[in-house]
């Protein structure tokens, strides 16, 4: 591993899967703060928040490429940014999401203000998550824009603009909203995108149903607040069993709050699910590139047919204006002409065809491999995320469960 | 207890045979004592049995204690059918070893009016106790349905109720017109409820007509607390009743919420093997987390609705009771006032006959009357101090009958209280812990697999 460290650019060239090396094994990455500042003068001001990204070394034998420990502020803009351009850079991989830029899925509870402390928290912990996911990608780790994001705050703002990506990304966004009809898919990636919307399908059906849910229960465990003032002025007017009914009236109360912890825990794990929610739009966005790619090819197949039938024509010499309307036929040299100019034209057009070819090839592999990791990867977070739902669930059945059992021990001791 | 339970419940197929016997008696008799209803031929009466095996478990609890000298249980409705209406009776068992009654163990059918008779009986003879209430009459809705078998079947629990705690009441349970009721035949018993109900209007116009004027000049500290108990009491008990209904309504909603939930989860599953069972489980675990709350909310009209409100009518009664004492001490206060404005009447007119000088003109023709009143006044206020003395008796008797009663009444109240809560807590109890095992079959079901993963 420390041997190849100093060429890691290798592994963006071949797709094989030697042992992944990535950045992370190397360093240590966090969006340890966030902070609101604004722009502009007093009275037009805007408000925005910056994320403190904190680049820590783990491997001495890094020390010649980073420094030791490097902090940049990020907007998350600029996240926007930095996955624009892998969005164009690596078009056959499937980029991590960013967290969601407006609250999705929210309820009573969740505060729909982005700059609510709840919520910039959130959002901090998202892009860590991206910057993580990024970091441990085998190819996009080593990204050179995405490492001088890391570590030079203003520098990587000139070579963003610099660059020329934000035109780059226009013509790729223009040319992905055309329709494309395809005469021939890969039935790899018909299924791939017929997943991922049945994907995206199943937890948009889930988070929307989860999040009405959560309002119901939150709302039952508060009601209980009510009962907790019941009893307490109950007790007061009690001899026997005041003790016992005051405690029940503290039991429901905590009863009641407990509730708030139980439902920001299920929400961190909501963001992880919302995360593949979002994954699955990176997932489709490789099968547009796909089809863009398979477009390429057909359309120079369809260059070289065209080309050919013209070539035919030419040879019969039936191709001229003239000749359709007066019935003659070429001269020879025009013939030779025209049909040499097309023999040229078609050479050119298969060049093309086999250079799309190689491309789609190219793409397909490539692509194809990244989906393997990405479906792995997903089976692995999703199974811990699912599980973490279900432990907690259980957590808080028990602190319920719990809590009545207080209660019941409490009324068993009155008289 | 166990073993009790089962008997009670045999006890009502084997008897079957045998109450129908006790039913045609019963017929007969309605005829052969020129019949409360009518003197058309009775129609064979429906031997349609509710009894039903849950609910009598609860009931044998509440009454069936084999250490008492008295217990009754009212168990097997049965509806009969006749021309002019159509009733439920109810079968009650008492068991008995007391020295005023003949036999240890007797069996009588009774129906909700005479349940009102007796009621009215006891708030008769028993002034100053607090004679538990009834169940009310179906309400509108009810009305519709008041044959149905849930209605019935909650009636006769509420009669269990109301039976037992005259049972455990010192003075009402030795009442000679209880004793009646659980024993008479049905002859006997009709012909006794018709005899008494001429004598029923003087008592109650009585109380009526004093109840009205209830201001009264001097607070009774002890019991004034108590109705500002009762008052709070009443209202901390209804506000719970409103919060549970309330969670219940949520909980409602929750329920169609979490019906809509599970599915995803298993629909999901379909396109994930990798994930599918797990997903399968936590599918699996929210609908049984559904189906248990479910259960939860089901429950809510047996276990708090209902108890409740037959709680909050009962702190009514001891208020009503309180009031009808206040009625004694009015008159007491009513008669002693009197008392004293003769008092200084007379001072007066002596005053006056001492001090003829005062008004020399007008004396001379106010003279015999003053002697005249003097000599009233001389026959009135022995007869008002007489009556001032009996109500302060009276007035005392009922203080203390009353306060042993409610101090009696305390005591029920706070084991019901307790029943009441405990009863509702074991429901929440029971539904947590259905949600515990739901998903704690989940998580013993990931714990394996994990392992698994790990090892490899």
């Amino acid at each position: 591993m420390e041997d190849e460290s100093p060429t890691p650019k290798k592994h963006t060239d071949k797709n094989k899967h030697p042992k992944e090396d990535t950045i992370l094994n190397h360093l240590e990455i966090s969006v340890a703060e966030s902070e609101k500042r604004a722009n502009g003068t007093l009275n037009l001001r805007e408000f925005y928040t910056v994320y403190l990204i904190e680049t820590k070394l783990t491997d001495s034998e890094f020390q010649n490429k980073f420094p030791k420990l490097t902090t940049v502020w990020r907007r998350y803009t600029e996240f926007e940014q930095l996955r624009g351009y892998l969005e164009v850079t690596y078009p056959y991989i499937i980029l991590p999401p960013l967290p969601e830029k407006r609250v999705m899925f929210g309820w009573q509870k969740i505060s729909s203000d982005t700059f609510d402390p709840n919520f910039v928290d959130r959002r901090r912990a998202g892009l860590e998550n991206f910057l993580l996911r990024v970091a441990s990608h085998p190819v996009l780790s080593w990204d050179k824009h995405f490492i001088e994001f890391l570590q030079h705050e203003d520098d990587w703002r000139e070579t963003y603009k610099s660059n020329g990506y934000l035109q780059l990304m226009e013509n790729k966004l223009k040319a992905l909203n055309l329709s494309m009809r395809l005469r021939n898919t890969d039935p790899r990636f018909e299924s791939i995108k017929d997943y991922s919307h049945v994907f995206q399908n199943n937890l948009n059906n889930l988070l929307k149903a989860r999040s009405r849910v959560a309002e119901k229960q939150y709302n039952v465990h508060k009601l209980h607040a009510n009962y907790g003032r019941v009893f307490s002025e109950w007790s007061a007017v009690e001899k026997d069993m005041g003790d016992a009914l005051q405690k029940t009236g503290h039991y429901l109360d905590s009863l009641a709050s407990s509730i708030d912890a139980g439902l920001e825990d299920e929400e961190l794990l909501v963001d992880q699910l919302k995360e593949y929610l979002f994954f699955a739009n990176s997932l489709q966005n490789v099968c547009k590139n796909y089809e863009y790619h398979q477009l390429q090819l057909e359309s120079a197949e369809d260059n070289v047919a065209s080309k050919n039938v013209e070539r035919n024509k030419a040879q019969q010499g039936k191709t001229s204006l003239m000749s359709r309307l007066f019935g003659a036929v070429d001269t020879d040299e025009v013939r030779e002409l025209k049909v040499n100019l097309l023999d040229q034209q078609i050479q050119e057009g298969a060049a093309a065809v086999n250079v799309s070819k190689t491309n789609l090839n190219d793409f397909s592999t490539k692509a194809l491999d990244d989906i393997e990791r990405f479906q792995k990867q997903k089976v692995v977070d999703l199974q811990e995320t699912l599980t973490s739902y279900a432990f907690l669930q259980l957590k808080t059945a028990k602190k319920g469960l719990q809590t009545w059992l207080q209660i019941r021990d409490c009324l068993q001791n009155v008289p | 207890m166990a073993s009790n339970n089962t008997s009670a419940v045999l006890d009502i197929v084997v008897e079957s045979k045998e109450i129908s016997s006790i039913l045609k008696d019963y017929d007969r008799s309605s005829i052969c004592s020129g019949s409360t209803i009518d003197n058309s031929l009775v129609q064979s009466p429906s031997l349609e049995s509710f009894s039903t095996i849950q609910d009598i478990e609860n009931l044998s609890e509440l009454n069936m204690d084999e250490n008492s000298d008295l217990s009754v249980k009212i168990d097997n409705p049965q509806k009969h059918l006749e021309t002019l209406e159509t009733y439920i009776t109810f079968r009650i068992t008492t068991k008995v070893a007391r020295i005023e009654y003949s036999e240890n163990e007797y069996v009588v059918r009774r129906r909700y009016n005479d349940f009102i008779w007796l009621r009215q009986k006891l708030t008769e003879c028993h002034p100053f106790c607090i004679v538990p209430p009834l169940p009310g009459k179906h309400s509108l809705i009810g009305q519709l349905d008041r044959y149905s078998k849930d209605f019935i079947l909650l009636r006769m629990k509420a009669l269990n109720v109301f039976v037992s705690r005259i049972v455990n009441h010192p003075i009402l349970s030795c009442n000679e017109h209880f004793k009646t009721f659980l024993t008479a035949k049905q002859p006997d018993f009709n012909l006794h409820r018709r005899q008494r109900t001429n004598s029923e209007n003087k008592i109650r116009t009585l109380s009526h007509s004093n109840s009205t004027h209830s201001a009264l000049k001097n607070r009774h500290l002890e019991f004034d607390k108590t109705k500002s108990y009762l008052t709070v009491l009443s209202e901390k008990l209804s506000s719970i009743e409103k919060i549970s209904s309330r969670i219940n309504k949520e909980r409602i909603d929750f329920i169609v919420e979490l019906n809509s939930y599970h599915p995803i989860f298993t629909t999901w599953a379909t396109s994930e093997p990798e994930l599918a069972a797990l997903l399968q489980n936590i599918g699996c675990a929210v609908e049984r987390n559904t189906a248990a709350q479910n259960m939860l909310v089901q429950s809510y009209p047996t276990v708090i609705g209902n108890p409740i409100r037959d709680f909050l009518t009962y702190i009514d009664v001891v208020q009503d009771t309180i009031k009808k004492r206040e009625a004694y001490q009015c008159a007491y206060e009513n008669s002693l006032e009197e008392l004293n404005k003769r008092h200084s009447e007379k001072d007066k007119l002596i005053a006056s006959s001492h001090n003829p000088s005062q008004a020399a003109g007008f004396s001379l023709w106010k003279q015999p009357s003053c002697d005249e009143k003097l000599e009233k006044l001389g026959v009135y206020i022995p007869q008002l101090l007489k009556k001032v003395e009996a109500n302060q008796d009276s007035l005392e008797c009922a203080n203390e009958s009353l306060r042993s009663d409610i101090e009696h009444w305390q005591l029920e109240k706070q084991q019901c209280l307790k029943k009441i809560l405990l009863d509702f807590v074991n429901k929440q109890i029971e539904y947590y812990q259905a949600t515990v095992n739901a998903w704690e079959h989940v998580t013993s079901e990931i714990a394996p697999q994990n392992n698994v993963a790990v090892s490899k």
